[in-house]
Protein backbone atom coordinates (compact mmCIF):
# COMPACT_ATOMS: atom_id res chain seq x y z
CA UNK A 1 0.00 0.00 0.00
CA UNK A 2 3.14 2.02 0.42
CA UNK A 3 3.73 2.38 -2.72
CA UNK A 4 0.49 3.19 -4.25
CA UNK A 5 0.42 6.24 -1.66
CA UNK A 6 4.31 7.25 -2.43
CA UNK A 7 2.85 6.96 -5.99
CA UNK A 8 -0.10 9.18 -5.93
CA UNK A 9 1.18 11.97 -3.68
CA UNK A 10 4.18 12.26 -5.83
CA UNK A 11 1.85 12.68 -8.82
CA UNK A 12 -0.89 15.03 -6.78
CA UNK A 13 2.09 17.30 -5.79
CA UNK A 14 2.90 17.37 -10.06
CA UNK A 15 -0.37 17.96 -10.87
CA UNK A 16 -1.16 20.65 -8.67
CA UNK A 17 1.89 22.51 -9.59
CA UNK A 18 0.95 22.13 -13.11
CA UNK A 19 -2.12 23.32 -12.79
CA UNK A 20 -0.86 26.30 -10.61
CA UNK A 21 1.36 27.07 -13.56
CA UNK A 22 -1.68 26.85 -16.14
CA UNK A 23 -4.32 28.58 -14.12
CA UNK A 24 -1.17 31.24 -13.06
CA UNK A 25 1.05 31.67 -15.75
CA UNK A 26 -0.21 30.14 -19.23
CA UNK A 27 -3.77 31.83 -18.85
CA UNK A 28 -3.47 34.86 -17.84
CA UNK A 29 -0.64 35.11 -20.57
CA UNK A 30 -2.73 34.11 -22.99
CA UNK A 31 -6.29 35.96 -21.73
CA UNK A 32 -4.75 38.90 -19.97
CA UNK A 33 -1.47 40.28 -21.99
CA UNK A 34 -2.85 42.01 -25.25
CA UNK A 35 0.24 40.78 -27.35
CA UNK A 36 -0.92 37.75 -29.61
CA UNK A 37 2.37 36.04 -29.00
CA UNK A 38 3.26 36.36 -25.37
CA UNK A 39 1.87 33.01 -24.23
CA UNK A 40 3.97 31.55 -27.08
CA UNK A 41 6.50 31.11 -23.86
CA UNK A 42 4.55 29.13 -21.86
CA UNK A 43 2.95 27.13 -24.56
CA UNK A 44 5.24 24.04 -23.12
CA UNK A 45 2.73 24.02 -19.80
CA UNK A 46 -0.53 22.86 -21.02
CA UNK A 47 1.63 20.33 -23.14
CA UNK A 48 3.07 18.94 -20.31
CA UNK A 49 -0.03 19.02 -18.35
CA UNK A 50 -1.74 17.10 -20.68
CA UNK A 51 0.56 14.67 -21.38
CA UNK A 52 1.37 13.79 -17.32
CA UNK A 53 -2.46 14.26 -16.43
CA UNK A 54 -3.23 10.61 -17.32
CA UNK A 55 -0.36 9.32 -15.37
CA UNK A 56 -2.06 11.54 -11.86
CA UNK A 57 -5.27 9.56 -13.16
CA UNK A 58 -3.58 5.63 -12.82
CA UNK A 59 -2.12 6.53 -9.97
CA UNK A 60 -5.68 8.01 -8.41
CA UNK A 61 -7.35 5.21 -9.50
CA UNK A 62 -4.98 2.86 -8.49
CA UNK A 63 -5.09 4.56 -4.55
CA UNK A 64 -8.98 4.79 -4.80
CA UNK A 65 -8.89 0.76 -6.23
CA UNK A 66 -6.92 -0.58 -3.56
CA UNK A 67 -8.59 1.80 -1.01
CA UNK A 68 -11.53 1.06 -2.17
CA UNK A 69 -12.81 3.79 -1.84
CA UNK A 70 -16.70 4.79 -2.99
CA UNK A 71 -17.26 6.12 -6.98
CA UNK A 72 -17.72 9.34 -5.36
CA UNK A 73 -14.84 9.76 -3.80
CA UNK A 74 -12.93 8.00 -6.53
CA UNK A 75 -14.33 10.40 -8.94
CA UNK A 76 -13.40 13.60 -6.70
CA UNK A 77 -9.58 12.37 -6.23
CA UNK A 78 -9.38 11.73 -10.17
CA UNK A 79 -10.87 15.57 -10.83
CA UNK A 80 -8.95 17.00 -7.88
CA UNK A 81 -5.67 16.88 -10.45
CA UNK A 82 -7.32 19.70 -12.52
CA UNK A 83 -7.74 22.45 -9.84
CA UNK A 84 -4.98 24.26 -8.24
CA UNK A 85 -5.28 23.30 -4.83
CA UNK A 86 -7.01 20.35 -5.15
CA UNK A 87 -4.77 17.85 -5.90
CA UNK A 88 -2.54 19.04 -2.85
CA UNK A 89 -5.05 19.20 -0.46
CA UNK A 90 -6.42 15.66 -1.73
CA UNK A 91 -2.35 14.32 -0.76
CA UNK A 92 -2.69 15.83 2.59
CA UNK A 93 -5.53 14.02 3.05
CA UNK A 94 -4.15 11.07 1.88
CA UNK A 95 -0.69 11.25 4.05
CA UNK A 96 -2.60 12.48 7.05
CA UNK A 97 -4.63 9.30 6.59
CA UNK A 98 -1.87 6.95 5.77
CA UNK A 99 -0.37 7.52 9.18
CA UNK B 1 -40.01 -1.27 -12.07
CA UNK B 2 -38.18 1.81 -10.62
CA UNK B 3 -35.17 0.85 -10.19
CA UNK B 4 -34.84 -0.85 -13.71
CA UNK B 5 -35.50 3.15 -14.51
CA UNK B 6 -32.86 3.79 -12.33
CA UNK B 7 -30.28 1.17 -14.00
CA UNK B 8 -31.37 2.23 -17.52
CA UNK B 9 -30.62 6.01 -16.48
CA UNK B 10 -27.31 5.00 -15.23
CA UNK B 11 -25.98 3.06 -18.31
CA UNK B 12 -27.59 6.17 -20.35
CA UNK B 13 -25.15 8.36 -18.73
CA UNK B 14 -22.58 6.58 -18.45
CA UNK B 15 -22.62 5.63 -22.10
CA UNK B 16 -23.11 9.54 -22.98
CA UNK B 17 -20.29 10.44 -21.03
CA UNK B 18 -17.96 7.54 -22.65
CA UNK B 19 -19.33 9.29 -26.10
CA UNK B 20 -18.49 12.69 -24.83
CA UNK B 21 -15.14 12.00 -23.82
CA UNK B 22 -14.03 10.11 -26.97
CA UNK B 23 -16.12 12.69 -28.78
CA UNK B 24 -14.23 15.99 -27.17
CA UNK B 25 -10.77 13.79 -27.89
CA UNK B 26 -11.76 13.89 -31.68
CA UNK B 27 -12.54 17.52 -31.35
CA UNK B 28 -9.40 18.21 -30.78
CA UNK B 29 -7.52 15.50 -32.34
CA UNK B 30 -9.47 17.62 -35.12
CA UNK B 31 -8.23 20.92 -34.34
CA UNK B 32 -4.83 19.46 -34.13
CA UNK B 33 -4.99 17.88 -37.85
CA UNK B 34 -6.60 21.34 -39.05
CA UNK B 35 -3.65 23.43 -37.60
CA UNK B 36 -0.89 21.20 -38.69
CA UNK B 37 -2.62 21.68 -42.34
CA UNK B 38 -2.49 24.99 -41.85
CA UNK B 39 1.20 25.45 -40.84
CA UNK B 40 2.80 23.36 -43.30
CA UNK B 41 4.71 24.67 -45.86
CA UNK B 42 3.05 25.08 -48.69
CA UNK B 43 4.67 26.29 -52.44
CA UNK B 44 4.26 30.17 -53.11
CA UNK B 45 0.85 30.96 -55.07
CA UNK B 46 1.54 32.84 -58.57
CA UNK B 47 1.63 36.45 -57.40
CA UNK B 48 -1.49 37.83 -57.87
CA UNK B 49 -2.44 41.84 -57.64
CA UNK B 50 -3.09 43.12 -53.94
CA UNK B 51 -6.35 44.95 -55.06
CA UNK B 52 -7.96 41.31 -55.91
CA UNK B 53 -6.69 39.41 -52.51
CA UNK B 54 -7.70 42.06 -50.50
CA UNK B 55 -9.70 45.20 -49.89
CA UNK B 56 -8.75 48.61 -48.39
CA UNK B 57 -10.16 49.41 -45.13
CA UNK B 58 -11.16 45.80 -43.84
CA UNK B 59 -9.43 43.25 -42.47
CA UNK B 60 -6.87 41.43 -43.95
CA UNK B 61 -8.08 38.00 -45.69
CA UNK B 62 -6.52 34.75 -44.04
CA UNK B 63 -6.41 33.69 -47.72
CA UNK B 64 -4.25 36.74 -48.84
CA UNK B 65 -1.32 36.48 -45.77
CA UNK B 66 1.43 34.85 -47.26
CA UNK B 67 0.85 35.40 -50.83
CA UNK B 68 3.07 37.48 -53.32
CA UNK B 69 1.40 40.24 -54.56
CA UNK B 70 1.87 42.82 -56.33
CA UNK B 71 1.36 46.72 -56.29
CA UNK B 72 1.82 50.16 -57.95
CA UNK B 73 1.91 53.41 -57.03
CA UNK B 74 4.40 56.49 -55.36
CA UNK B 75 6.05 56.11 -52.44
CA UNK B 76 4.67 59.34 -50.14
CA UNK B 77 5.69 59.17 -46.56
CA UNK B 78 8.68 57.28 -45.48
CA UNK B 79 9.02 55.85 -41.53
CA UNK B 80 11.82 53.89 -39.85
CA UNK B 81 10.85 51.04 -38.04
CA UNK B 82 13.12 50.57 -34.83
CA UNK B 83 14.63 47.13 -33.65
CA UNK B 84 12.73 44.52 -35.69
CA UNK B 85 12.96 41.01 -35.63
CA UNK B 86 14.32 39.08 -38.67
CA UNK B 87 13.94 35.41 -39.10
CA UNK B 88 17.48 34.78 -38.58
CA UNK B 89 17.09 36.54 -34.63
CA UNK B 90 18.80 39.87 -35.99
CA UNK B 91 17.55 43.05 -34.83
CA UNK B 92 17.29 45.70 -37.47
CA UNK B 93 15.74 49.19 -38.22
CA UNK B 94 13.98 48.94 -41.38
CA UNK B 95 12.84 51.30 -44.04
CA UNK B 96 9.41 51.84 -43.92
CA UNK B 97 7.14 53.42 -46.66
CA UNK B 98 3.89 54.26 -47.86
CA UNK B 99 2.63 53.41 -51.35
CA UNK B 100 0.02 55.56 -52.52
CA UNK B 101 -1.56 53.06 -55.52
CA UNK B 102 -3.05 54.15 -58.40
CA UNK B 103 -6.35 53.00 -57.47
CA UNK B 104 -6.31 55.81 -54.90
CA UNK B 105 -5.99 53.77 -51.47
CA UNK B 106 -2.19 53.07 -49.74
CA UNK B 107 -0.46 50.14 -48.19
CA UNK B 108 2.50 49.96 -45.88
CA UNK B 109 5.91 48.63 -47.55
CA UNK B 110 8.70 47.47 -46.13
CA UNK B 111 11.90 48.10 -48.43
CA UNK B 112 14.46 46.55 -46.35
CA UNK B 113 16.64 47.45 -44.01
CA UNK B 114 17.34 50.93 -42.93
CA UNK B 115 20.25 52.92 -44.91
CA UNK B 116 19.65 56.29 -43.24
CA UNK B 117 19.10 59.22 -43.57
CA UNK B 118 16.34 57.56 -45.95
CA UNK B 119 16.51 57.87 -49.56
CA UNK B 120 13.44 60.51 -50.99
CA UNK B 121 11.88 57.93 -54.15
CA UNK B 122 9.62 60.23 -56.83
CA UNK B 123 9.68 57.87 -59.14
CA UNK B 124 6.61 55.81 -60.48
CA UNK B 125 6.80 52.83 -58.06
CA UNK B 126 6.21 48.88 -58.86
CA UNK B 127 6.74 46.08 -56.36
CA UNK B 128 6.24 42.73 -55.95
CA UNK B 129 6.04 41.39 -52.18
CA UNK B 130 5.01 39.27 -49.51
CA UNK B 131 2.26 40.21 -47.74
CA UNK B 132 1.63 39.94 -44.28
CA UNK B 133 -0.71 41.11 -41.18
CA UNK B 134 -0.25 43.69 -38.97
CA UNK B 135 2.19 43.52 -36.03
CA UNK B 136 0.20 43.72 -32.49
CA UNK B 137 3.35 44.73 -30.58
CA UNK B 138 5.20 47.46 -30.17
CA UNK B 139 9.25 47.20 -30.74
CA UNK B 140 10.82 50.39 -29.85
CA UNK B 141 9.64 53.75 -28.53
CA UNK B 142 9.11 55.78 -31.70
CA UNK B 143 10.76 59.16 -32.19
CA UNK B 144 9.16 61.66 -35.05
CA UNK B 145 9.35 59.82 -37.99
CA UNK B 146 9.55 56.36 -37.08
CA UNK B 147 7.01 53.43 -36.07
CA UNK B 148 7.19 51.60 -32.95
CA UNK B 149 5.28 48.84 -34.83
CA UNK B 150 4.18 47.60 -38.55
CA UNK B 151 0.91 48.36 -38.85
CA UNK B 152 -1.23 51.10 -40.67
CA UNK B 153 -3.49 52.25 -37.89
CA UNK B 154 -0.53 54.29 -36.68
CA UNK B 155 0.07 56.09 -40.21
CA UNK B 156 -3.74 56.70 -41.24
CA UNK B 157 -4.54 60.18 -41.52
CA UNK B 158 -6.50 62.96 -43.52
CA UNK B 159 -4.10 62.45 -46.42
CA UNK B 160 -4.49 58.78 -46.57
CA UNK B 161 -7.40 57.23 -44.77
CA UNK B 162 -8.08 54.48 -46.96
CA UNK B 163 -5.35 51.92 -46.04
CA UNK B 164 -4.80 48.07 -46.49
CA UNK B 165 -4.41 46.40 -43.32
CA UNK B 166 -1.10 44.31 -42.80
CA UNK B 167 2.17 45.15 -45.15
CA UNK B 168 4.44 43.62 -47.84
CA UNK B 169 7.76 42.81 -47.26
CA UNK B 170 9.38 43.91 -50.77
CA UNK B 171 10.53 41.23 -52.62
CA UNK B 172 11.30 43.49 -56.16
CA UNK B 173 11.28 46.69 -56.86
CA UNK B 174 10.78 48.66 -60.31
CA UNK B 175 11.35 52.23 -60.23
CA UNK B 176 9.86 54.73 -63.51
CA UNK B 177 12.24 56.77 -64.31
CA UNK B 178 15.06 54.70 -63.03
CA UNK B 179 16.60 56.02 -59.73
CA UNK B 180 19.73 55.01 -57.56
CA UNK B 181 17.72 54.03 -54.31
CA UNK B 182 18.51 50.18 -54.13
CA UNK B 183 16.80 48.66 -51.44
CA UNK B 184 18.21 45.83 -49.15
CA UNK B 185 16.06 43.16 -48.95
CA UNK B 186 15.56 41.43 -45.94
CA UNK B 187 13.97 37.17 -45.77
CA UNK B 188 10.26 37.20 -46.20
CA UNK B 189 9.75 33.24 -45.19
CA UNK B 190 5.77 32.11 -45.04
CA UNK B 191 4.69 33.51 -41.17
CA UNK B 192 2.54 30.50 -39.81
CA UNK B 193 5.64 27.87 -39.55
CA UNK B 194 6.43 29.15 -36.40
CA UNK B 195 3.41 27.79 -34.71
CA UNK B 196 4.21 24.01 -34.93
CA UNK B 197 4.51 23.62 -30.87
CA UNK B 198 0.35 23.93 -30.75
CA UNK B 199 -0.38 20.64 -32.41
CA UNK B 200 1.20 19.16 -29.44
CA UNK B 201 -1.11 21.22 -27.15
CA UNK B 202 -3.76 19.76 -29.07
CA UNK B 203 -2.89 16.19 -29.22
CA UNK B 204 -2.13 15.99 -25.07
CA UNK B 205 -5.55 17.16 -24.85
CA UNK B 206 -6.60 14.12 -27.05
CA UNK B 207 -4.61 12.24 -24.82
CA UNK B 208 -6.64 12.94 -21.95
CA UNK B 209 -10.01 13.16 -23.42
CA UNK B 210 -9.63 9.37 -24.67
CA UNK B 211 -7.97 8.00 -21.44
CA UNK B 212 -10.71 9.65 -19.43
CA UNK B 213 -13.18 7.86 -21.93
CA UNK B 214 -11.23 4.96 -21.66
CA UNK B 215 -11.46 5.32 -18.29
CA UNK B 216 -14.93 5.01 -17.81
CA UNK B 217 -15.47 2.25 -20.35
CA UNK B 218 -13.96 -0.21 -17.93
CA UNK B 219 -15.29 1.99 -15.07
CA UNK B 220 -17.79 -1.39 -14.05
CA UNK B 221 -14.46 -4.03 -13.48
CA UNK B 222 -13.56 -1.59 -10.51
CA UNK B 223 -14.10 -3.16 -7.44
CA UNK B 224 -15.98 0.22 -6.32
CA UNK B 225 -19.13 -0.87 -8.61
CA UNK B 226 -19.48 -4.23 -6.61
CA UNK B 227 -20.93 -4.54 -3.29
CA UNK B 228 -18.74 -5.39 -0.16
CA UNK B 229 -18.51 -8.91 0.32
CA UNK B 230 -19.73 -7.68 4.32
CA UNK B 231 -22.74 -6.53 2.92
CA UNK B 232 -23.99 -9.60 0.76
CA UNK B 233 -23.29 -11.23 4.00
CA UNK B 234 -24.94 -8.84 5.99
CA UNK B 235 -28.17 -9.18 3.39
CA UNK B 236 -28.16 -12.97 3.98
CA UNK B 237 -28.92 -13.17 7.14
Amino acid sequence: MSGVILRFRIMAIWAGVMSLLLWFGYMPAKYLVASDTFYESFIWIPIVHGFTYPIYLLAALHLAIAQRRSLVSTALFLLAGTLPVASFWIERQVKNGSQ
Amino acid sequence: MKKLVKQFLFVITWLLLIYTGFELGVWQLNKAQNLSASTAPVADQPVIELSKIASAGLNIPIKAVNRIVSASGNYSNKYIARDQKLVDEKIVDLDVRLLDLDTGYSILVVRGKANEPLPEIKSKTQIVGRLYPRQNVDRAFPKPGELSRIDPALVVSEQTPFLYDGYIVLKSEKLTPQLDAAFSPIPSPQISQRITTFYWQHISYVVVWWFMAVLLLIAPLFPQFRKPKIEKADKKK
